[in-house]
Order: C-alpha cells, then sequence, then structure tokens
C-alpha cells in the first residue's frame, strides 16, 4: 500500500514535471497580480495530486492541469474583483482600423520593423492582455502557452466550441492591434 | 473560396483545427491570391512571435522544489493514514476496541446518572415479584413438571364425567307434578281473587 501511495506521486511528479514552466508562465499571465501566481500554482498542483487516482492514463495530463489551473486562477481573480479594475475595452472601429499590422497604417504610419516589433513585444503583450476579457485571455493563453486543442479549451473552459472560437479571434485582434499600436511607438521614437 | 471566407477561417487554419477539405481549399486559395497569400504570411509571422512572446517565461526552481515537497508530504501523510485504517480493520482490534468502547460510555453513564440506574433496577425487581405472584403454584405448564399419559388423561376424564354425572343426578330437585292446563273460567276467577 505504501509502495502504491510512493508511485503516484512519483507518476504525479514525472508527468508534472515537463509542463512546470508553462504552467508557472501561463498562472503568471492569467492571474491579475503576480504574487499570487505561487499560490494558485501550488494549490492547483495540491488539488491535481489529490484527484490523481481520478485521471485516466488516456486523457492528455497536460490539458487536465491547465483546466485545475484555469479554475483556480479565475477563483482569485474573481474573489479579488480586479478585473474590472484592470480591463479596459478597445473600440470596434479602432480594431477594424488594425487588422493587420505588417499593412501601412492607415492612419499614415510607416512600417513596423522586425527589430522594433522584438523591442516592443513584451510590454505590449503585458499591456494586450489587459485588454481581453477573462475568458479571451484565457483561451488565448490556453492556445498559446498550453498548446491545447480548441477542443480541449472548450472542455477546460466549460464552453461551446464556437465561443472558443470567437474569443480566440477576439482576443488575437485585440492584441494585434496593442502590439501593432506599440511598435510604431517605439518606431516613431527612434526616429526622433 | 473567396477571400472573405478565408479571412473567417485563417485562424482555424492557423491552428491546424480545420478538416481536411476546407485546409486543402485555403491551400488552393492562398496560391491562386497573392493579396490573401501576403497577408497570411504576415499573419502566421506574427502569430508565431505573439505566441514565442506569451510562452516566455521563468520557472522558479525554489518555487517547484516547495510545490513538489508538499505533495511528497501529501503523499507520505496519505500513507499513514492509510496504515492506520489497515490496523483498524483487523477484527480483534476492533471488536476489543468496541467493547473497551461500550464499557467506557457505561462507565460514564453510571457515573453521571446514578439514579436513572437505580431506578431502572427497582422497576425491574418490581416485575419480577408481581410475575412470581401471579403465578399458579401447580400449575400443570410449569416447566419442568411431567404431564400425563394420553391413556391417564382419557381415564381422568372419563371419571370426571361421571363424578359430574353424580352430582349432577344428587343435586337435581324432586320433579314436581306438572300443574293441569288452566280452564280459562279458573283463571279468570284465580285472577279476581287476587286482585
Amino acid at each position: 500500500m505504501s509502495e502504491t501511495a510512493t508511485t503516484d506521486a512519483d507518476r504525479f511528479l514525472a508527468l508534472l514535471k515537463p509542463i512546470e514552466r508553462d504552467l508557472e508562465t501561463y498562472a503568471r499571465r492569467l492571474i491579475w497580480e503576480p504574487q499570487e501566481a505561487p499560490d494558485a500554482l501550488q494549490n492547483a498542483v495540491m488539488r491535481g495530486f489529490a484527484a490523481f487516482d481520478r485521471y485516466h492514463e488516456d486523457a492528455s495530463f497536460r490539458a487536465w492541469m491547465f483546466k485545475i489551473l484555469t479554475h483556480e486562477a479565475f477563483a482569485l481573480n474573481r474573489k479579488h474583483a480586479r478585473i474590472a479594475r484592470h480591463e479596459f475595452q478597445l473600440e470596434p472601429e479602432e480594431l477594424a482600423r488594425l487588422p493587420f499590422t505588417g499593412e501601412p497604417d492607415q492612419g499614415g504610419g510607416q512600417p513596423v520593423s522586425s527589430e522594433t516589433l522584438d523591442a516592443a513585444l513584451e510590454p505590449a503583450l503585458a499591456a494586450g492582455l489587459k485588454t481581453l476579457t477573462d475568458t479571451e485571455r484565457a483561451v488565448l493563453l490556453l492556445r498559446a502557452i498550453g498548446d491545447l486543442r480548441y477542443r480541449e479549451i472548450s472542455e477546460s473552459l466549460g464552453i461551446p466550441l464556437g465561443s472558443v472560437m470567437g474569443n480566440l479571434s477576439r482576443a488575437r485582434q485585440k492584441m494585434r492591434a496593442i502590439i501593432a499600436r506599440t511598435a510604431r511607438r517605439a518606431n516613431l521614437l527612434k526616429e526622433n | 473560396m473567396k477571400c472573405d471566407e478565408f479571412q473567417t477561417l485563417y485562424g482555424p487554419y492557423l491552428d491546424s483545427e480545420l478538416d481536411a477539405r476546407t485546409t486543402l481549399e485555403i491551400q488552393q486559395h492562398l496560391k491562386t491570391c497573392p493579396s490573401c497569400g501576403r497577408l497570411f504570411a504576415e499573419e502566421e509571422k506574427l502569430e508565431a512571435r505573439i505566441k514565442a512572446g506569451l510562452k516566455q517565461g521563468p520557472r522558479t526552481p525554489a518555487l517547484w522544489a516547495q510545490i513538489e515537497r508538499g505533495v511528497v508530504g501529501d503523499s507520505t501523510q496519505r500513507r499513514k493514514g492509510m496504515q492506520g485504517n489497515a490496523e483498524e480493520m483487523n477484527p480483534l482490534r476492533l471488536t476489543g476496541s468496541l467493547w473497551v468502547s461500550v464499557l467506557t460510555q457505561l462507565r460514564a453513564g453510571w457515573q453521571t446518572s446514578r439514579w436513572a440506574w437505580a431506578g431502572l433496577a427497582a422497576v425491574w425487581a418490581v416485575i419480577l415479584v408481581l410475575n412470581s405472584a401471579a403465578r399458579e403454584p401447580n400449575s400443570p405448564l410449569v416447566a419442568g413438571q411431567d404431564l400425563p399419559s394420553a391413556s391417564e388423561m382419557r381415564v381422568a376424564l372419563k371419571q370426571k364425567d361421571l363424578l359430574m354425572a353424580e352430582l349432577a343426578f344428587s343435586s337435581e330437585p324432586a320433579a314436581k307434578p306438572k300443574p293441569a292446563p288452566p280452564s280459562p273460567r279458573s283463571d279468570r276467577r284465580r285472577a279476581t281473587l287476587n286482585t
């Protein structure tokens, strides 16, 4: 019996190890207050281990752990009611003006160079994530960091497949708009 | 496929979420439409950058060491719990602990409500006394007493019948002479006299 318990912990940790970095990155991006990410991670892992006897070998451990962590992060965000304080929405016409960042800006801006884009990426990503709703952010991050399929995202968040596609499309559009704007600003500053 | 149709599907196409037929249609469209092809190439590049940027993040060794210690600690506690349960499941130990528990409860009950126990004993004694007083001393159905055999019973019953017949005969009063049926006239006269 003791051997079984030890094997369970060993098996669990062996499955956890390869996805630790992605889980931590996901938690830090999804939770509004970065200092709360360690607590969310610890809680999610302990919950996962407590329910490990119900985990089936044929299911994706990665998708299973991301699902648990998503619930933990949502609970934290809800608990502190920080969504309203942090979120700000882009106007639809503002989004429509910037469908593709590779195109010259319709407002008369210059095409954004690759180097400028790279330099501006991290602050732009952080700013862009703040423009997303909780679901849009979770869908985008589950796809980008978790590498989950649409079906897995749908199961993790308990939303229909169509909503996954809709949320992902809106999230990407908003992110591109923010990144393009930030990069253009950086480009202009560089030129000046 | 038309350009606007492609623009609604390029997201799932980028994520390889479309079926084989639609994927093929999009690939053919991208070959024949340079505008969509160019836009898609830009889009793909930017998406790869965003994805790489979002994925960049540290793995904090101290945090994960702490989390893993938590898992191992939980596992150890669970193991101890399982061992404890196994010991408790031993039938001898289980029966023993049950008796100890019952005796402890009785002792505690006795100490806390001595008058209740005394009252119960008194009621029990009264029931016993009443029961023994109500019982017939020579009842033939008392346990342990021998029952008569069937022949003895028949003889006894015959004797009893004879005795009863004798008694009935001896106690029967002498037969009175039957009065002659009164004539209507004499009856009328007797009635007049009695009143």
